[in-house]
């Protein structure tokens, strides 16, 4: 079972890519070195989605990549063009959490809150 | 004077007859906050639900039912006796430690156009930034915990909120959703500090008849940056801390998620994480990584946030 939000995660690592080489100094070695990890823990848990693997080998293979992601999100945040792109970074974390919150058979929805009448907000025009 | 009176002509403050223990926490909460004394306030009997006569097409329950008349009856009384500015409290409103410091900046901030004004709530819409990044414009704020109106807004609002025609077609639709939807509809302007000064406390809710914890609904998604705090302390105290319901999962993936959850409900109730998971395994699933802080100040110190500069923020102080 591939969480959807793992999608959303490759495609946000891409975008992180783009505001780093468009927004930064080409000097942000470390930086763009975090990126790079970024992109490798996509290609790997893309690797890892393949018919033959068991669904128990995919979550062990998105626990491998938990550290690395963290490593160079922390990286990235202490970039001096980070201030670019935080949101973003919040969003990676989001999504990373969320299809492993997926995995384990949790929520996907990585940003519900509860509303007033104690259930979730299910679209932002305030119905519930 | 106090702070409160300061900026509002009347301070309502709603509770049912029966939770005379809801009036001595609020009262002594805003008398440590130096936010408001025992005469500065007018308490409002709230409608009963449960002994009302609620027709058969509302669906949104008795509490729900109470606090619609509530809310009605307290703004038609102000608008009765000709108040300028309203701040409507319900009883379990609990106030930030800062209030008193931050309310008024906020409010010399607060543009000629507000009508609502909103200490507490929720953004059911992204808000919109203002010239200050400490005020934000509200696109659907909801909750009713505490909140300003100004007198000008009062014919409008009252006929929102007794609209019967608008909760029979939202069916489950609270008070709360006419205030957000005028907001969507530009009926009346509400504004938001970037910061919420008023959350609802724990405790039983007499309009959604559940156990509810401590509830701030701050906007953003800073609980990425919360540390978790490793109870290292004996004098460490538990205001501050938010401690996990559930028992550590096993697995790490699982670790991983549960930290993030437990994350998200201490930002949520404005505390600190905590949890005995070692902190070397905590450092290697979560972002925001331990602290260890050796007393109670250095407790205090880390748990007011945003002021404390833990993550960038227009409230920050650092």
């Amino acid at each position: 079972m591939i969480p959807p939000l793992l999608y959303t995660f490759v495609g946000t690592t891409t975008a992180v890519k783009y505001h780093l080489t468009h927004a930064t100094t080409p000097a942000d070695a470390a930086a763009l070195a975090a990126s790079d990890q970024l992109q490798a823990v996509s290609e790997a848990l893309l690797a890892a989605c393949g018919d033959d693997v068991s669904d128990e080998q995919f979550k062990a293979q998105y626990a491998n990549q938990v550290v690395s992601m963290l490593e160079a999100v922390e990286t990235l945040r202490q970039s001096p063009a980070a201030a670019n792109f935080n949101s973003l970074l919040d969003s990676l974390l989001e999504y990373f959490y969320g299809g492993a919150d997926s995995l384990m058979g949790g929520g996907t929805d990585p940003v519900i809150w509860p509303n007033s009448l104690g259930g979730s907000v299910k679209n932002p025009k305030g119905s519930s | 004077m106090s702070h409160l009176k300061q900026h509002f002509d009347r301070i309502a403050i709603i509770s049912l007859p029966a939770r005379a223990d809801r009036r001595t926490r609020l009262m002594a909460h805003l008398v440590e906050s130096a936010l408001a004394g025992p005469a500065d306030v007018t308490w409002v009997e709230a409608v009963d639900g449960s002994a009302a006569d609620v027709p058969a097409w509302w669906e949104a329950g008795e509490g729900a039912w109470g606090c619609r008349a509530s809310q009605h009856a307290t703004i038609a009384a102000a608008q009765q006796d000709g108040i300028e500015r309203l701040l409507i409290l319900e009883d379990d409103a609990v106030f930030h430690p800062r209030a008193a410091e931050w309310l008024p900046q906020i409010m010399d901030l607060l543009p000629a156009d507000w009508d609502l004004f909103f200490l507490g709530g929720q953004h059911l819409q992204r808000p919109w930034p203002t010239q200050h990044p400490r005020l934000l414009k509200g696109r659907c704020i909801t909750r009713t915990h505490a909140y300003a109106v100004q007198r000008r807004a009062y014919k409008v609002l009252l006929e929102a909120i007794s609209n019967d025609a608008a909760y029979e077609a939202n069916p489950g639709w609270h008070v709360d959703h006419q205030l957000g939807l005028g907001q969507s509809a530009g009926l009346w302007q509400a504004y938001a500090p970037a910061w919420w000064l008023a959350a609802q406390d724990e405790g039983a809710s007499d309009i959604a008849c559940q156990q509810d914890q401590r509830r701030w609904w701050q906007e953003g998604r800073d609980y990425w940056r919360l540390p978790f705090v490793m109870e290292h302390h004996p004098t460490l105290h538990r205001e501050w801390l938010c401690p996990p319901t559930t028992p550590v999962p096993t697995d790490p993936l699982a670790q991983a998620v549960w930290l993030r959850n437990l994350a998200r409900e201490a930002w949520q109730q404005g505390r600190l994480p905590t949890c005995t998971l070692p902190a070397a395994q905590i450092n290697r699933l979560w972002p925001g990584g331990v602290r260890a802080p050796q007393n109670l100040q250095e407790l205090t110190h880390l748990a007011d946030y945003p002021a404390n500069g833990l993550f960038p923020h227009p409230f920050s102080q650092s």
